[in-house]
């Protein structure tokens, strides 16, 4: 046992100071990921991308809307660099690549939404990133969805203008009406069919300018809804009424104008409950509320770093793995080993340890100075070290397969980059893994970042301890890890050199 | 101290063995008395390494029987395994690790303890002349150091066999003697060595040298019969006066002791004469050559000719015969 233990160590102790004489190589690992992290930090905006747009405005400009307004709108989402009066122009500047979007404006936009058509604000964009395409697309329709809105706010707001003077009207035509059911002359004939009239005009206007209502349930639109099927009753009974003044059979009808009356009656505190209703909970009567029960969300620099610290550990942990036993296999080592009294496990254990060493002090410092970015350690010290235990385990144990299936330091190199790469976009360091299709998910699994990111965002960020699923996952990449490295070492050191 | 025992350390018989590319090894059969060195000799690509990594059990043999310690070497177990201290042929240490730390990981690796270690390292540096050196890293030794701290990685834990492939390749002459001295020093305390060399002039260190070439074991023997194997007999080189000289070799030739008289090329009156036992015909010919001619050589001395000749030789006695 003493002599196991002595190989073992003198492997350990071997690497222990084959490393710290490479002073640079820890501190590239342990300062690059900070540096990177803070540099992203300190200049990092926005996850939106910016577009360079030219609007084309009418030379003779668009009716019923004002060109600065448009501008403010369009600036809201793009970054407007050119307003020009041609498409041919604006085309020729997309082909160019000077912009990377055109909007064109059609001089007859208001004519056409008046007419009851619905108008297309043309936009044409050269973009090949699938992302920016659907980025252009969600901000056109924000913007469109905004324009919208704007039309509808300010045909409301012409609603409610109108319907303040309709109500005077409506008093007026009321008056004229009692009149009637009083005394019926010659005078008062003429003076009411005037009066109704002129309210008939006013109630026409009314029910063009109401504005349609969103099909969604919901009392602001019903009562839109009661004010236009009242105010067209009316109009009905209006018609009638003027109908009956003409023919002379009004005195017989003295009920049915009473009733018109009590309509009119019951119109006026309809129209009183319109106007005071503010033009917004007409147009967009839902609006959202929201709430983040953790309180204020993590900048974007804190919200990442779990997922750096994640990812050096991993990337260190291969490295170190995939070198190792490739450096030893072409410089001769193994030859030695299995003259000498050298087990595969001795080299495996001391190896592993060593660099559990090295990976624990750079995840320490890195975490360190991670907290000069305001990232939150971890609630849970010893879960959080049990946590990098296991995912250095796990990530060794991929780099020393990495080294025992790898003919030369090249392809070792090689591999492990290709292991960096698929776990960039296959461990939800940057892509969510609900976006993937099942079939990704064996690789998802056999990578040791998706399961160390997520332990690690849920102790440093949730504050709670990583989901079980967290460690099984680790500990099976580890034991499989293991188990095949241990299977085809064991088979190089039997093999034939030939 | 080395345990001394009579019957052979190694012993190789018929051994074949042939790689996919044709190459290999074949009809190995020779063995190793302890506390013997033995060279084995030959071009590079001869088959050297081979035999060496068949000693240690890296490669098994086709046919033929290898017995290292009266076991076949890929039977080995960690008591077999530490009477072996091997010296590959390229430097295997580590370039980030000094000489003392690249000499307790060897020393670790067969389960010294570190107690052990560092008695045997003080030593050792001393043995190979490393003492000035013990802090360095394993990358700023020059060949030759890298050389002896390979051998004396190798004797730390005190092997009984000592198998060192071409230690003395690459370093310059004066390193090679100091290399070869401490081979002999390890002799002189019991250890039995096997040394793979090209430079057939080292042939003269050994006790025994085993000469191969194109997988083939050409001959094994003492320096001394190799010698007599090569030149068919021991050479006496005799200075004569030119007048004399067709006489002279008539003369010789004529005695029945003499197997063959040459001109020695280059040399006025130079002559070699081939006889059984040199020793013993010296003065018996220059008492002759007095006696008859009434001249005394200015040169008579028994000739030991370079072992780059005697490589020659018998690799062309080899190819006559064949």
């Amino acid at each position: 046992m003493r002599a196991w233990l002595t190989r073992t160590l003198s492997f350990f102790l071997k690497e222990i100071h084959e490393i710290r004489r490479q002073p640079k190589l820890i501190l590239s690992l342990i300062a690059g990921p900070f540096f990177v992290l803070a540099l992203f930090g300190a200049t990092f905006e926005s996850s939106r991308p910016s577009f360079r747009t030219v609007l084309v405005w009418p030379e003779e400009g668009v009716p019923g809307v004002q060109q600065g307004p448009i501008e403010f709108l369009i600036q809201r989402n793009f970054d407007l660099v050119a307003v020009v009066p041609d498409r041919d122009e604006a085309m020729q500047m997309l082909e160019e690549g000077d912009v990377d979007v055109v909007q064109v404006i059609p001089s007859d936009l208001i004519a056409k939404v008046e007419r009851g058509e619905r108008p297309e604000i043309e936009v044409v964009s050269h973009a090949v990133d699938p992302t920016a395409e659907s980025w252009i697309q969600s901000l056109m329709f924000n913007q469109v969805n905004i324009l919208n809105r704007l039309l509808l706010l300010e045909r409301t707001g012409q609603a409610q203008e109108q319907a303040v003077t309709i109500k005077v009207e409506m008093r007026d035509a009321q008056n004229t009406l009692s009149e009637l059911e009083v005394n019926l002359t010659p005078e008062r004939k003429e003076q009411a069919e005037s009066s109704i009239q002129t309210l008939q005009n006013a109630l026409t206007l009314l029910i063009a300018l109401l504005p349609p209502v969103p099909e969604e349930e919901g009392d602001m639109s019903a009562r839109v809804d009661t004010l236009r099927s009242e105010t067209m009753l009316i109009l009905s009974d209006l018609i009638r009424l003027q109908e009956m003044i003409e023919s002379g059979t009004i005195e017989t009808e003295t009920e049915r104008l009473s009733s018109i009356n009590e309509r009119l009656s019951g119109l006026e505190s309809t129209i009183d409950i319109f106007i005071n209703l503010p033009p917004e909970a007409i147009v967009a009567p839902i609006q959202p509320s929201y709430l983040n029960v953790r309180g204020q969300p993590f900048s974007l620099v804190v919200y990442y770093a779990p997922g750096v610290l994640a990812l050096l550990i991993q990337h260190l942990a291969i490295t170190l793995g995939a070198m190792a036993l490739v450096r030893e296999k072409l410089m001769g080592s193994f030859e030695m080993f299995r003259i000498a009294p050298v087990k595969i496990p001795h080299l495996i254990i001391g190896k592993t340890f060593a660099y559990s060493v090295y990976v624990f002090v750079a995840s320490a410092a890195l975490a360190f100075l991670l907290r000069l970015l305001n990232v939150p350690f971890a609630s849970d010290m010893l879960l959080f070290f049990l946590l990098i235990f296991l995912l250095t385990l796990a990530s060794l144990g991929i780099g020393f397969l990495i080294s025992a299936v790898s003919g030369s330091d090249s392809q070792a190199i090689q591999l492990t980059m290709l292991v960096l790469l698929l776990s960039i976009f296959f461990s939800g360091f940057f892509l969510p893994l609900s976006g993937f299709r099942e079939l990704a998910m064996p690789v998802t699994l056999i990578l040791p970042l998706t399961h160390g990111l997520r332990g690690m965002q849920e102790l440093m960020l949730v504050g709670r301890p990583p989901d079980p699923s967290v460690w099984i996952g680790l500990i099976l990449i580890a034991v499989g890890s293991y188990s095949l490295v241990l299977f085809l070492l064991h088979r190089s050191f039997k093999k034939v050199i030939s | 101290m080395v345990v001394q025992t009579t019957s052979p350390i190694i012993e190789m018989k018929d051994v074949n063995l042939t790689f996919d590319n044709g190459r290999g090894v074949s009809g190995l059969s020779f063995h190793l008395d302890p506390g013997t060195i033995l060279g084995i000799i030959g071009p590079s690509g001869c088959g050297k390494t081979t035999t060496v990594r068949l000693l240690t059990g890296i490669y098994t043999p086709d046919s033929g029987e290898v017995c290292v310690f009266g076991k076949h070497p890929a039977n080995f177990q960690e008591p077999d395994k530490i009477r072996i201290g091997y010296i590959p042929q390229s430097f295997i240490l580590y370039p980030y690790l000094n000489t003392e730390e690249n000499l307790h990981f060897m020393g670790g690796s067969y389960g010294m303890s570190l107690k052990e270690r560092k008695a045997r390292i003080n030593t050792l540096l001393d043995f190979v002349e490393l003492e000035e050196a013990r802090k360095r890293l394993g990358k700023h030794l020059s060949g030759g150091m890298q050389r002896r701290l390979m051998l004396a990685s190798a004797l730390l834990h005190n092997p009984e066999l000592i198998l060192a492939d071409e230690p003395t390749a690459g370093i310059d002459p004066i390193l090679r003697a100091r290399v070869w001295d401490n081979f002999k020093r390890l002799r002189e305390e019991g250890h039995s060595i096997v040394i793979t060399t090209q430079y057939v002039g080292e042939a003269a260190y050994c006790d025994y040298v085993a000469v191969m070439r194109e997988g083939k074991l050409v001959t094994v023997d003492t320096p001394e019969g190799l010698r007599r194997q090569a030149m068919g007999g021991e050479v006496i080189h005799l200075k004569i006066e030119r007048k004399n000289i067709f006489e002279i070799m008539k003369y010789l030739m004529d005695r029945r002791s003499v197997l063959k008289v040459e001109q020695v090329e280059g040399e006025k009156g130079g002559l070699y004469v081939y006889v059984k036992n040199a020793g013993r015909e010296l003065p018996r010919l220059l008492g002759s050559i007095r006696e008859q001619f009434d001249i005394i050589p200015r040169i008579a001395e028994r000739y030991q000719p370079p072992f780059d000749d005697v490589f020659v030789r018998l690799v062309q006695r080899i190819e006559e015969e064949a």
